[in-house]
């Protein structure tokens, strides 16, 4: 299948070109999001102990006006805890970095706040570098990919899950976008050939290890 | 007591609006991509992102319910 007889616009993403096939995406390791976890996990703890404790003391508590005033402030914090620890979880879906045949797009949005979407054309990749620096990072398997392009300018994909894959990836995509470059579009370019088109972006162990 | 309940019930009204209106822009927001999950993706490998909503929904209900329990058992 060649670029032109293929329209992939909108298909996996919005702003996906005609002749861009998604290769793989991922999301920021699962370690981002363990403080949050910790946190949360005990505050949950402690507040079950204290009210499983205290419950009648506290009841007849909160049956005085200072104590309804403590109830109000109460309810007030844990509600803004729950919408807290909620969006953090949510945002963890939302902040996607897709790696496709062009190009690199990283997405990153906090609903009502934050709406970011940075592009990096494979053409203007110089050098990637894999970081993985610590013993937590080469236990649980997450680095730093650091992408330095043309214009002495770098972009670094913190907590990169799996980044031997996505170096290898992202390294492979862009000798094959370069060597099609190269290729007179006469001579049928196909940005879908031998290196990674039996790669479904999806990704199983078995397709990664291939790459 | 009555201005206790009122300022219960308008922090709930507003929770409850701020999940609506949330849930309206992140599916808004999701519907703009259609990328295939896999164990890779997903959050520890299984969590999607209905669940998350799901739970977030879940708990935002059973503490209303608990709130307005525990305020009927201190009035």
């Amino acid at each position: 299948m060649t670029q032109d007889s293929v329209n992939n616009k909108d298909l996996h993403f919005k702003g996906q070109y005609a002749n861009e096939h998604v290769v793989a995406f991922f999301r920021l390791h699962w370690i981002t999001l363990l403080p949050d976890l910790v946190f949360n996990f005990f505050l949950v703890v402690v507040l079950a102990v204290i009210f499983g404790t205290f419950f009648s003391p506290i009841i007849a508590f909160f049956g005085t006006p200072v104590g309804q005033t403590v109830l109000v402030l109460t309810v007030f914090l844990m509600s803004f805890f729950i919408h807290n620890f909620y969006t953090k979880l949510i945002n963890y879906f939302l902040n996607t970095v897709i790696i496709t045949n062009i190009r690199i797009v990283e997405n990153q949005k906090v609903v009502f706040i934050k709406d970011l979407q940075i592009s990096i054309d494979m053409k203007m990749i110089q050098d990637i570098q894999k970081e993985q620096n610590g013993i937590l990072k080469n236990i649980l398997n997450f680095g730093e990919l650091i992408i330095m392009m043309s214009s002495s300018d770098t972009r670094i994909f913190k907590c990169v899950p799996n980044p031997n894959f996505h170096f290898r990836l992202i390294n492979r995509i862009k000798l094959e976008y370069t060597h099609n470059q190269l290729i007179p579009k006469d001579q049928g370019r196909d940005h879908r050939s031998i290196l990674y088109k039996d790669y479904t972006f999806s990704g199983d162990r078995e397709k990664q290890t291939e790459l | 007591m009555g201005t206790v309940w009122a300022i219960l019930i308008g922090i709930h009204v507003c929770s409850l609006l701020f999940l609506a209106a949330y849930l309206k822009r992140l599916y808004r927001h999701v519907g703009k991509y259609r990328m295939a999950e896999s164990k890779y993706t997903l959050m520890f490998g299984w969590i999607r992102l209905s669940y998350i909503v799901f739970a977030y929904v879940a708990t935002m209900g059973v503490f209303i319910v608990f709130s307005i329990i525990f305020l009927s058992l201190a009035s």
